[in-house]
């Protein structure tokens, strides 16, 4: 895209923003405040019954105290999270389509992947067991289908004591059906002391110190992996990292499709925080640059072309 | 009692030497081994490039009658480069007869310019894609090939392995370079808007 085209959109977006988005968004404030009203005499009815029951708890067992009022805690959070959840989807089935309109062939979705261990079986991450989606957008730029998936990934092991959650990647995941002619799958991951094999896949050393020092290859086709990884891709995924402050980029290589991962640790495409009015455009604003940040990015790498 | 101190002693000494001595001999054999690897993968590049030069020089025919003294060297060069073995030992006639056919098509291209209606020829302009998909992945397994050789010549350069390289037989190997004309990449997309 253009910087004229980046414009346009943006004008698009603050003209339907005005006409469309803002007239309903005093409606979506009166639920926010009685949401809000809700959950303050649900919590208070959620206190006095977890107060109960955690002295009554304690003359029985002082751990059993302990239990019930983290499980006072949890149905506090649930009831809290459903009151806020609701809004928040209601508001993004009203506004995501709006905002989606501004860019050409682009539409917004909450609907789960089919294939939710697509992005370990591709290499682009570790394994993980435990899966949350929220935001996912669906499109066609210059010719190529691709989809924006926004991702909590995480790797649960152990029971009870032992039990431990690490996060694999929490934030987006770009796939991409590219034009080009690849026949290999080859996977880019943040550099790691131990260098062995992923996937059945050869380690490969390409030319860039710095882009090495990052990052490690591997791949099933040396030949393959240098026509899709140039010096300029190298130089590219080098600065995204740094541009979306990610945690760690990965990207992976196979047949048609290209993935890219961004750990950015952070909600993205948010429109709702239930603790604070709407009434401006600062969450709209941020989301928009989100969402267009994704397409400079394709744009940037060059995803959609032949990879030369 | 002394006496077999020293002997168990001089037998680890020994062990270790001779466990570091093949350690170094492994690493300069796995580096000959990628480098003729990675020759190979240029060779089927190369090869790939030869198979579209005829079918490019047929259709350039018709149009380009008065490059026919060109188009016949370089299909004279192209036999002799299909002739040369897949041989690391090979490697320099071969990259020295590439860099030749490069030369030669780099004319043919720059004639192409004279010639619209060639230009826009359906069949030439598939041709030239294939071609250029080609010359990607030559520059592709050039690289590979490179990265291969370097860690080669390291081996081969640098005591103690060079020692080792020597007593195998393991010469250094030279880089697939490309001269000045070859550098101005023959990308169609010049040729064809």
């Amino acid at each position: 895209m253009d910087n004229d085209t980046y414009k346009k959109i943006k004008l698009d977006f603050q003209d339907k923003y005005f006409k469309v988005i803002k007239p309903k968004l005093a409606y979506y404030e009166e639920k926010r405040l009685a949401g809000q009203a809700k959950w303050k005499k649900q919590k208070n009815t959620v206190v006095l019954i977890g107060t109960i029951l955690t002295i009554g708890a304690f003359f029985i067992h002082p751990q059993l105290a302990f239990m019930a009022g983290f499980m006072a805690l949890i149905v506090g959070l649930i009831i809290r999270t459903s009151i806020a959840g609701k809004i928040n989807l209601e508001m993004k089935q009203d506004f995501m389509p709006i905002v989606c309109e501004c860019f050409e062939n682009l539409r917004w979705s909450n609907v789960r992947p089919a294939r939710t261990s697509e992005f370990y079986d591709v290499g682009l991450v570790d394994y993980y067991n435990r899966t949350s989606f929220d935001d996912i957008f669906i499109g066609n730029y210059k010719g190529v289908h691709f989809k924006i998936i926004e991702a909590d990934l995480k790797y649960e092991s152990g029971s009870g004591k032992n039990r431990s959650v690490r996060t694999i990647l929490y934030g987006i995941i770009l796939k991409i059906e590219a034009n080009s002619t690849n026949s290999s799958h080859t996977i880019i991951r943040p550099d790691s002391l131990i260098k062995g094999t992923i996937k059945n896949l050869k380690r490969t050393e390409l030319e860039d110190v710095i882009f090495e020092k990052k990052f490690d290859v591997y791949t099933n086709d040396e030949v393959e992996a240098r026509v899709v990884i140039t010096a300029a891709f190298m130089e590219r995924l080098n600065n995204i990292g740094k541009v979306f402050k990610a945690y760690s980029t990965s990207c992976a290589f196979l047949n048609n499709a290209v993935y890219v991962a961004l750990d950015t640790r952070k909600d993205m495409f948010e429109i709702f925080d239930f603790n604070k009015p709407i009434d401006g455009a600062e969450f709209f604003a941020r989301m928009f640059e989100e969402l267009l940040s994704i397409y400079k990015l394709i744009d940037y790498l060059e995803l959609g072309q032949k990879t030369t | 009692m002394e006496n077999l101190l020293v002997l168990i002693i001089f037998l680890v000494l020994a062990l270790i030497v001779l466990m570091a001595v093949y350690g170094m001999y492994v690493s300069v054999m796995k580096a000959r081994n990628k480098t003729q690897e990675a020759f190979s993968s240029i060779d089927v590049q190369l090869k790939k490039r030869y198979d579209l030069i005829p079918n490019i020089l047929k259709i350039a025919k018709k149009f380009m009658e008065h490059e026919r003294g060109l188009m016949e060297e370089i299909v004279s060069l192209r036999s002799k480069a299909m002739g040369v073995s897949n041989d690391l030992s090979e490697s320099e006639k071969k990259f020295a007869l590439d860099k030749q056919i490069n030369a030669k098509l780099g004319q043919i291209m720059v004639a192409v310019e004279n010639y619209p209606e060639l230009k826009s020829d359906q069949t030439m302009v598939q041709a030239m894609n294939a071609f250029q998909d080609a010359e990607e992945h030559i520059a592709a397994a050039r690289r590979f090939y490179n990265s291969a050789v370097l860690e080669l010549n390291n081996k081969t350069d640098i005591f103690p392995t060079s020692i080792i390289a020597a007593m195998c037989g393991v010469r250094r190997q030279q880089f697939f370079e490309t001269d000045e004309v070859s550098r101005q990449s023959i990308d169609a997309s010049n040729y064809l808007n």
